[in-house]
């Protein structure tokens, strides 16, 4: 039977029974995965929870000859802080995420999105550093990462290095990683004093990823000239957005709901998702999406502000 | 390719196998070890059909490479079984009618066992939370979640 190219082209792929052929590794030590990564470069792709590699190598869309299975490496799983900044290591999942307690005390939006992250069932599996890696456009981790000005640190034989998030996620799925570099882990500053920060997700279903995702820090509100205000915005571009107009919009010394509405147009304006037919996340329209950052800014800032829940 | 050898635990049973670097928990539990409890749906991580319990906590098999799951151990339906008594939670789900077609209820009881054994006194909330891994597109999940209230409630009034 011959299939018409209509229907080549459509949505309908065939799911694989088997993923493709490859050669798996686990290792237990950075030292043996940078070796591997030296060797087979981009052909060999990290593994840590296998949600996202497992997808899309069934559907066909990425075809690694090797595996290297990073989640047994200690020196990964790691949350510290030093007193300036914390340390979050890229093999660690949503689950320990959501229960640590620097993260509950120091970063509260990214513990917002851990709650709101898939099931409980993944949550023991999906990282962080997958979530990155992945770069999808919806990546929950991205919105606060980015309001807490996250440093991705990128290891090779070779050495280490660090990319602000904003430079690291380039598109769809596409990174600044280079072929022999692994995410070793994330740095983030210490939040200013008494700063409040969280996340708001929009989503279908339980398991659903975002629709609108929306992560905001604030501090020192009373004072315009001191004020910091920091918003990121995840679906609602090819990339996660980082809004660093707002951080001169809420500087101004005018009503702060002008100012609102204000960042709002901003990060509206920002609005790059393509649906329909080629598009990228057929599950909203471009109004809904464009409504959801409007409720959705004003009513997490709201709540930060004045500690109002108004949705 | 070359097909590695893992080490299995099931359902108390410990196996060694050969198995491909490219096939999942899934197939190798269902088409090598033909435990049939373990099916497969969507094979994307959405539907929680194929869910097992894996060192003790629930995953979706069909996201676990094969490899990935050497030295684990494994409970499936069947591993709840005790000398041909069924388990709480599956009495449970008799007496509340958990199930409609069947389909998804090896995958609900699963997590009615993590539950019970996790939560002690669970609350509705925390039921539904965990519950969100699996869809049923038969009965509604009110009486899975009775059932899972009741096994909680028999675990800790100590019948078994
Ligand atoms: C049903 C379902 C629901 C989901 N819901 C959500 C959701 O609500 N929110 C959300 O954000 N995501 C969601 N996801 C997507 C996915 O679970 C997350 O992106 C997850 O964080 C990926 O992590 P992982 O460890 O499983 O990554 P893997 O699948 O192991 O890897 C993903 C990609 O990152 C690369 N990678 C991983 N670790 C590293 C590293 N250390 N260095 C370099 N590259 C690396 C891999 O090579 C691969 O390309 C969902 C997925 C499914 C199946
Ligand atoms: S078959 Fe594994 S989640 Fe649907
Ligand atoms: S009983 Fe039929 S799918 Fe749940």
């Amino acid at each position: 039977m011959s299939v018409g190219n209509t229907r080549k082209e459509s949505a309908v792929v065939l799911w694989r029974e088997y993923f493709p052929r490859y050669e798996y590794f686990k290792v237990s030590s950075l030292e043996e995965a940078l070796k591997l990564k030296a060797e087979y470069g981009e052909n060999a792709y990290i593994g840590a929870g296998f949600t996202c590699l497992t997808r899309r190598m069934r559907a066909g869309k990425i075809f690694p000859k090797y595996i290297i299975d990073i989640k047994g490496v200690e020196e990964l799983k790691k949350i510290e802080s030093n007193g300036d900044e914390i340390f979050i290591g890229s093999a660690v999942t949503f689950h320990e995420l959501k229960a640590n307690s620097l993260i509950a005390e120091h970063l509260p939006a990214l513990r917002d999105a851990a709650l709101g992250y898939g099931d409980l069932e993944l949550s023991y599996r999906a990282t962080i550093g997958g979530n990155i890696g992945n770069a999808s456009p919806q990546a929950d981790s991205a919105a606060p990462l980015l309001v807490y000005r996250a440093r991705v640190v990128l290891k090779s034989l070779s050495g280490e290095r660090e990319l602000p998030l904003e430079e690291f996620i380039v598109g769809v799925n596409k990174t600044a990683i280079k072929p022999d570099e692994i995410i070793t882990g994330f740095r983030i500053p210490h939040p200013p004093a008494g700063s409040k920060s969280g996340y708001l997700k929009f989503k279908r279903s339980a398991e659903d990823r975002a629709v609108v995702g929306i992560a905001a820090l604030v501090a020192n509100i009373k004072e315009p000239s001191q004020r910091t205000v920091r918003l990121a915005y995840v679906s609602i571009a090819k990339t996660p957005v980082y809004l660093r107009e707002a951080e001169e919009i809420f500087k101004k010394d005018e009503p702060i709901n002008k100012l609102i509405n204000e960042a709002v147009e901003a990060a509206q304006s920002k609005y790059d998702m393509p649906v329909g037919k080629r598009g990228i996340d057929l599950r909203a329209t471009k109004e809904y999406r464009l409504h959801l950052i409007k409720i959705g800014t004003k009513a997490l800032l709201k709540k930060l502000i004045e500690g109002v829940e108004v949705l | 390719m070359k097909p590695v050898r893992i080490t299995l635990t099931v359902n108390g049973i410990k196996r060694e196998l050969d198995v491909m670097p490219n096939e999942s928990l899934l197939h190798v539990l269902r088409d090598r070890l033909h435990i049939i409890s373990v099916k497969g749906n969507c094979f994307r991580g959405e539907c929680g059909i194929c869910t097992v319990l894996m060192n003790g906590r629930p995953v979706k098999s069909c996201q676990v490479l094969a490899p990935e799951a050497d030295g684990s151990e494994i409970v499936t339906l069947e591993g709840l079984v005790k000398n041909g008594e069924p388990s709480l939670v599956q009495k449970a789900f008799l007496e509340e009618f958990g199930y409609q077609c069947g389909f998804c209820t090896s995958a609900f009881v699963l997590l009615g066992e993590w539950i019970i054994n996790n939560i002690p006194n669970p609350t509705e909330e925390q039921i539904k939370e965990v519950l969100n891994a699996v869809v049923c597109r038969c009965t509604g999940y009110q009486q899975i979640i009775k059932a899972i209230m009741k096994a909680a409630q028999w675990k800790r009034e100590g019948k078994s």
